[in-house]
């Protein structure tokens, strides 16, 4: 129908982009943003490979419209490193073997990192919890918590005073 | 797909006003979660979905005998809600059972109702709790028990341009304890085979005041097995009869068989989840301490 002009911070980016207002956020960050990291494997919210941060709180990019995201601050893979240094969680998803495609790992660490910003002494259960909406259907769980566990504690070094 | 038209009205008269338009074909988006792969898939084109995210729909609020959840509470929102977790823990813990945290981040309560699928998981633990749900449309409101708000077939009795405005729930009685069980082919991200959620009430002697058994993904729509609900009241703690009471309640409607499981399968494990959840009322129900 008509295109509409939406704002929105996408990692640390402000913007205003004109778009189909029930284009999905996923298909706007993917296409018009190439933040190519945001993955399409279901389209309907059960696998868990489009997750983004959506104000402060991981949600599935293809469940939400672009007109949903106004004024919203969206977060994606790419914005997690901060140039070309990785983030805890990205280097340790590396040093532990925690993918093998990698079709599923920015949802997964973003899903992680949600976890990690309320709780930075996460039990494995919390772990689990937190990634049971992102499917991997080559590497195993166990490495990915395994992942998480060290980048939960790395991340309480750094929180440290002293 | 075909690109629906789009607006986010910002007050309730403006969206009742909007949804009162009956020349087009007009779609509630509340969080998406549930509408929006139908609205991809091109199941349903309507020409304009009205988002209700703008609207003071979003509010928990505790007042004198009652806690009134907006329909655009989300599941999250309700799991950490101190008065939902004091008061209704049966209905939080049917959240945290709800997809992913990405989903219950987004999925509403009203959503979850307005849906009219048989396994949407907080319908029973409302019933227990004996849930009022009220609808605004035009310039009229109507509130409902939320046992009449679905018809056999499952339907709901929103009317087009009607909005689901709240859900009302009454405190429950000091010596009360409710529990709500889900069961699905596996633990995580899985659809229910059968929800089951029940309340008991005691009296100052002990004795079961008020009953509450209610199932959903069961059978067309979530249902209270009121027959079973009776014949527990007035009974002690020690001496109810929870298996036999459990098979009555399952035969209050027939079960379904879906792409999950068959309808047999569904009423042995209604069966036992009800007897389970009665019992677990139970323990909690021998740690209240009495004060005559």
């Amino acid at each position: 129908m008509t295109e509409k002009t939406v704002h929105l911070w996408v990692n640390d980016r402000e913007l205003s982009i004109a778009a189909e207002p029930s284009r999905t956020l996923l298909e706007v960050l993917r296409e018009d943003l190439k933040c190519i990291s945001v993955k399409e494997g279901c389209g309907r919210g059960d696998c868990g490979s489009c997750v983004v941060i959506m104000d402060g709180k991981p949600v599935n990019a293809c469940l939400v419209l672009i007109a949903q995201a106004e004024d919203a601050h969206v977060l994606t893979l790419e914005g997690l490193s901060g140039g070309t240094a990785l983030h805890p969680l990205q280097r340790l998803f590396v040093d532990k073997w925690a993918f093998q495609c990698g079709f599923c790992t920015p949802g997964m660490i973003l899903s992680s990192y949600a976890l990690l910003m309320k709780n930075l002494e996460p039990t494995e259960e919390d772990i689990k919890e937190a990634i049971v909406g992102n499917l991997c259907r080559c590497t195993d769980y166990h490495r990915v918590i395994e992942a998480v566990q060290e980048a939960a504690r790395e991340l309480r070094q750094l929180n440290e005073p002293g | 797909m075909s690109y629906p038209d789009y607006t986010a009205p910002t007050t309730l008269r403006e969206a009742l006003e909007i949804l009162g338009d009956t020349a087009r074909i007009i779609q509630v988006l509340a969080g998406g979660t549930n509408l929006i792969p139908r609205l991809r898939s091109g199941e349903i084109e309507p020409h304009l979905l009205v988002d209700i995210r703008l609207l003071p729909l979003n509010l928990i609020r505790l007042e004198k005998d009652c806690l009134r959840l907006g329909a655009g509470v989300t599941y999250s929102q309700i799991m950490e809600d101190d008065m939902a977790v004091r008061y209704f823990p049966a209905l939080v813990n049917a959240c945290r059972e709800i997809g992913s945290p990405s989903i219950r981040n987004r999925g509403t309560l009203g959503g979850n109702l307005a849906a009219c699928i048989p396994e949407a998981g907080t319908v029973p633990p409302l019933l227990v709790y004996d849930a009022q749900i009220s609808m605004a449309k035009g310039k009229t409101e109507r509130t409902t028990p939320l046992s009449d708000f679905y018809r056999t077939s499952g339907e709901s009795i929103l009317e087009p341009g009607e909005l689901i405005k709240e859900i009302l729930l009454p405190l429950p009685a000091p010596a009360t304890a409710a529990h709500f069980i889900k069961s699905g082919n596996r633990r995580g991200m899985t659809t229910a085979v059968v929800n089951a959620a029940v309340r008991i009430s005691l009296d100052q002697k002990r004795y079961i005041r008020e009953a509450r058994i209610a199932l959903g993904a069961y059978a067309q729509k979530p249902f209270r097995a009121e027959a079973a609900e009776s014949m527990l009241v007035g009974c002690r703690l020690d001496e109810a009869p929870f298996d036999r009471l459990a098979r009555l309640a399952v035969e209050s409607n027939p079960a379904r068989t879906d792409l999950f499981a068959g309808a047999e399968y569904r009423k042995k494990l209604a069966r036992v989840l009800i007897a389970r959840a009665l019992r677990e009322a139970c323990t909690d129900l021998n740690k209240i301490e009495f004060h005559d």
